[in-house]
């Protein structure tokens, strides 16, 4: 179980998380909703070890990851897709692939399998990856982070500038990992995505959590209330 | 490389053209010998170097109006910037003789890059005519094939530490650049006053090119001194004794130093007046010995000297006794080809043989500083030493002082080509 | 393919440089050798700034350390030349391990500034340590010669200096170019393109920088031990900041976060000043800062990385 638990962050004197607690299973896809602004972003840095919280406590199941390197966090099996690019553009695609890999080369087999959700990446192996389009670097970042075969898988806004279709195949592969027990929490403002995919949603406002729900509980204009969309 | 190859052959060529015009005109025939100057175009002693260059340039000037050397004509080859930086003037002597095909070189005026070029003199066997007065040039550091017709430090301190002493002050404090040549003055003048029974107060190392000399002047202890000694560049003199001035220093102790901190440095303001100078040859033409004063003309007519020591157009104050070793250099290349029958350089052990006996050089238009000693060990030459004071912002000769002769620190004789 | 064809060159470069010493005058050899030492020191550089994407403005601190190392280990201790190389080496990279400490953990201009502020201490300090270093004077010394069974080579020849200088900096060249090959190598360039991503598919970003800091710190070192052993004179410019903007000048022009790319800059640019040193004095640094502004408005990658796409333009038409 990832767990945070009155977690508090600062961006110099800005208290930016004022206290958050929340919690991921395996096999768990949860959703962190909030306007712009909120701190969805700061939270996913937090729990990699990016942002330095001040008070409250981060754990991996028994451990305490807070106040450990990002690298440490990485290795103990969290994985991180952060917002925009994703990639190393100047590296081919089959480079970035590699990268999820620890040790080892990439054979086929595995090579065939992470790109099953993704055909398009298979034709443009020896592509640099900072030629792809958008939606084209979302896949081969999740592709690179199942590589990496992590527990618990962190998504900073996966649908941002996603063509419908690509959305589509998008969701299609977060229910497969989430299938093969990973939990996954995905900061979004998008309610159709989240309520779709999440099993659980937390909604943040201004640091702190406003709201937990199970999805089946809400409905989508109560959502987009609190999104402030369609007001 | 194509383009070094190219200069390289268009030298050979300028210097085959050259060859036929004088050929046609008859006055010296063969090859020319080709002098290299080390030239600092730019840096600390880039006021010095570009009058070097022009006494070099006169000194030539009037041998190829003559019969060049040995019937065979003269030619000054400039190196590209030393930049007053031992390291570049090092290289730049590398490339005067590997590429620019100099027979001999006459060196930078910095003490620094003498010394580190003259190992490299030796290892490429060239005849090496440093300008700098760094004592250990013709010390330790020095070498065969270094050759040198102006004084140096230790030898302009020892012909004058007694008269100042006698004049000036038994207490002395020394503030001096932590250059080579001012570091090689602390060190001489320091052991001559305590040889004596003076008192050396202190020693302050200043920074070349600092910034300000306040920290530096505060430590002189103004009531234990009696005579303060300085040792700068020109770079440094410019801002020091204007500074010593504003502490009331220059009013309150005697000043005394070597000219050649000075040299290209205007009089003619308070700083400076009442301050001592050792120079090996008076700036102002009144001043001259009467036996020197028709060799003075000429001099100072053929490097284009007025007879304040200016340029001809009274704007900048030029280095005249500084000069002697660049245009003597060329004088004793003269005497060495033609006394060892020099034809290339693989004649040259015979050149540097026929050049270091003890021999007296007559006062003549080649050696117009006067007369002086060429000593063998050293192959060092010793000439007369003047104290000029700074009275009414000019510098009048006090005193005429013997050439300042002291123990040979090397005898180069016996070092192997 | 390409691999075969960079092989060739290299092959061929080196047999080029083999035979030099039959077609120039002892002073291009010499000019020669000191574009090989500097063109290692700027090889260097690029592990640091063209690998790893750490600006330096203190290379010329592990340089100056080589040099003097190599060159104290000579007058002073009088060691051997091989002896005076790892000395010079051993310096420089003591010196890399202690303050790579401090610096790798500061961000960009951080980065920057503290750097030049190690340099602009170490010149002060080898300025104001005379008695050792001999200031910007300098000092002069004798290069052991090589010897072992009959051969014994004086470096006062400029052709031994030239080979000793083309070997050594030929097996650096080699051990950065497998270096840059390897997991590690690898690892430099993926924080140059992006330290947080590096950091968050695990690699240790600071420990990595540190690596790269040493290692470029001390082939730095070995690169100033050589020049001291070929030059025989060492002087406190070796410490100045300009030596460490030179590194930074001649890796962007020849094409940084290439092998190939500091070597052509030192070359190219040593040319350059040669020549308009005879024709037009001030115009050296006119003309760098003019070309540098040039590359890095419209090929930032360097001379190495404009030819490579000019030929991948003719291929593909
Ligand atoms: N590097 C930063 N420095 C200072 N403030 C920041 C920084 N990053 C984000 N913030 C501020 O912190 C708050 C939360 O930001 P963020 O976590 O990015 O929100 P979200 O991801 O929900 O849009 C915002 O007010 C934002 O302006
Ligand atoms: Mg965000």
């Amino acid at each position: 179980m990832l767990r945070l638990e009155n977690v508090h962050a600062y961006y110099g004197q800005s208290h930016v998380l004022q206290g958050i607690s929340l919690q991921v299973q395996p096999g768990e896809i949860v959703g962190l909703l909030g306007r712009n602004g909120m701190g969805k972003t700061t939270t996913l840095k937090s729990v990699m070890g990016l942002v330095q919280i001040r008070a409250g406590r981060i754990q991996l199941n028994e451990l305490t990851i807070s106040r450990r390197p990002a690298h440490r966090i990485a290795r103990l099996g969290i994985g991180y897709i952060p917002q925009g690019q994703r990639v190393f553009s100047e590296l081919t695609v089959l480079e970035n692939l590699q990268l999820g890999l620890s040790r080892g080369r990439l054979n086929g087999a595995l090579l065939d399998k992470v790109t099953r959700p993704f055909p398009v990446l298979k034709e443009r192996l020896t592509q640099a990856a900072g030629t792809l389009s958008g939606g084209e670097q979302q896949m081969l970042a999740i592709a690179r982070a199942m590589l990496a075969q992590p527990k618990y898988l962190l998504m900073d806004e996966p649908t941002e500038g996603l063509m419908p279709s690509m959305v589509q195949a998008l969701e299609d592969q977060i229910n497969v990992m989430k299938s093969e027990g990973l939990g996954i929490l995905i900061a979004e403002q998008n309610a159709d995505t989240a309520l779709r995919v999440c099993d659980r949603f937390y909604i943040l406002e201004k640091g702190s959590v406003r709201a937990e729900s199970l999805t089946h509980e809400t409905s989508l204009e109560q959502l987009q209330k609190y999104l402030g969309i369609g007001l | 490389m194509k383009i070094s190859r190219r200069s390289f052959l268009k030298l050979s060529a300028g210097t085959v053209a050259l060859g036929a015009v004088v050929g046609y005109t008859g006055h010296a025939q063969g090859r020319a010998i080709l002098i290299g100057h080390q030239l600092d175009q730019t840096g600390a002693v880039a006021a010095f170097a570009k009058w070097h260059n022009q006494a070099i340039a006169a000194a030539i000037k009037r041998l190829n109006e003559q019969k060049g050397i040995a019937g065979r004509p003269v030619e000054l080859v400039n190196s590209d910037d030393s930049q007053t930086q031992p390291a570049v003037g090092k290289d730049q002597f590398g490339k005067l003789v590997n590429q620019k095909n100099a027979d001999f070189v006459i060196g930078s005026v910095f003490s620094g890059t003498n010394i580190a070029t003259a190992p490299l003199a030796k290892e490429l066997k060239t005849v090496y005519f440093p300008q700098g007065i760094s004592t250990p040039i013709t010390g330790d550091q020095g070498n065969r094939y270094i050759f040198k017709s102006y004084h140096s430090v230790r030898a302009a301190v020892e012909a004058s530490y007694r008269w100042a002493l006698d004049n000036l002050g038994k207490r002395w404090t020394i503030v001096a650049s932590d250059l080579e040549f001012a570091q090689s003055q602390a060190q001489d003048f320091s052991a001559k006053v305590r040889e004596a029974g003076g008192i050396v107060i202190d020693i302050i190392t200043v920074p070349f090119r600092t910034p300000d000399f306040l920290s530096s002047l505060n430590k002189i202890n103004l009531s234990k001194t009696e005579a303060l000694y300085q040792a700068f560049n020109a770079v440094d003199t410019v801002r020091f004794m204007p500074a010593a001035f504003e502490f009331g220093i220059t009013r309150r102790v005697p000043v005394f130093g070597l000219i050649e901190g000075v040299d290209v440095l205007d009089v003619n303001t308070p700083p400076y007046e009442g301050a001592y100078f050792v120079t090996s040859y008076p700036r102002r033409a009144d001043q001259i010995p009467s036996e020197l004063t028709k060799l003075d003309a000429s001099y100072r007519e053929r490097v284009g000297i007025g007879t304040e020591g200016k340029s001809l157009d009274g704007k900048e104050v030029v280095p005249i006794a500084d000069l002697f070793g660049s245009w003597q250099a060329v004088s004793l290349i003269k005497l060495g080809v033609e006394q060892s029958n020099w034809q290339s350089k693989k004649d040259n052990p015979a050149f540097i043989q026929a050049l270091e006996v003890n021999r007296i050089l007559k006062a003549e238009e080649s050696f117009p500083q006067g007369e002086q000693f060429l000593r063998a060990q050293d192959h060092l030459s010793f000439h007369s030493h003047y104290i000029e004071r700074v009275e009414n912002g000019k510098l009048n000769v006090k005193v005429r002082l013997p050439e300042g002769l002291y123990t040979p620190q090397v005898d180069y004789t016996k070092e192997a080509f | 393919m390409k691999d075969s064809l960079q092989r060739l060159s290299f092959a061929f470069a080196i047999a080029a440089l083999t035979i030099f010493p039959w077609l120039g005058n002892s002073y291009q050899i010499s000019f020669l050798t000191s574009i090989l030492v500097w063109a290692l020191y700027a090889l260097s550089f690029d592990l640091l700034f063209g690998y790893t994407g750490l600006l330096s403005l203190g290379h010329s601190v592990y340089f100056g350390l080589g040099a003097y190392g190599a060159a104290l280990a000579i007058k002073q201790l009088h060691l051997s030349l091989w002896l005076a190389l790892l000395v010079g080496m051993g310096i420089a990279l003591l010196a890399a391990l202690a303050i790579g400490l401090f610096v790798v953990r500061v961000k960009s201009h951080g980065f920057i500034i503290i750097t030049a502020v190690t340099s602009l201490v170490f010149y002060l300090l080898a300025q104001s340590g005379r008695e050792l270093t001999h200031g910007n004077d300098g000092f002069s010394f004798t290069t052991p010669p090589i010897v072992f069974g009959l051969v014994d080579w004086s470096f006062s020849n400029p052709i031994v200096r030239f080979y000793f200088a083309l070997i050594i900096v030929t097996l650096a060249f080699l051990a950065l170019w497998w270096l840059v090959r390897t997991p590690l190598g690898q690892a430099f360039r993926l924080i140059r393109e992006n330290e947080v991503r590096a950091e968050i598919i695990g690699y240790p970003v600071t420990q990595l920088k540190f690596m790269a800091f040493v290692i470029a710190g001390t082939f730095a070192g070995f690169a100033g031990a050589v020049y001291a052993l070929t030059n025989r004179f060492v002087s406190t410019e070796l410490f100045h900041w300009t030596i460490s903007a030179d590194a930074i000048i001649w890796t962007l022009f020849g094409g940084a976060g290439t092998l190939i790319g500091p070597v052509v800059g030192t070359g190219l640019l040593f040319w350059v000043k040669e020549w308009l040193s005879e024709v037009w004095k001030t115009g050296y640094p006119l003309l760098v800062g003019l070309v540098i502004l040039l590359l890095i408005r419209f090929a930032p990658d360097g001379l190495v990385g404009l030819a490579r796409r000019l030929i991948g333009r003719r291929n593909s038409t």
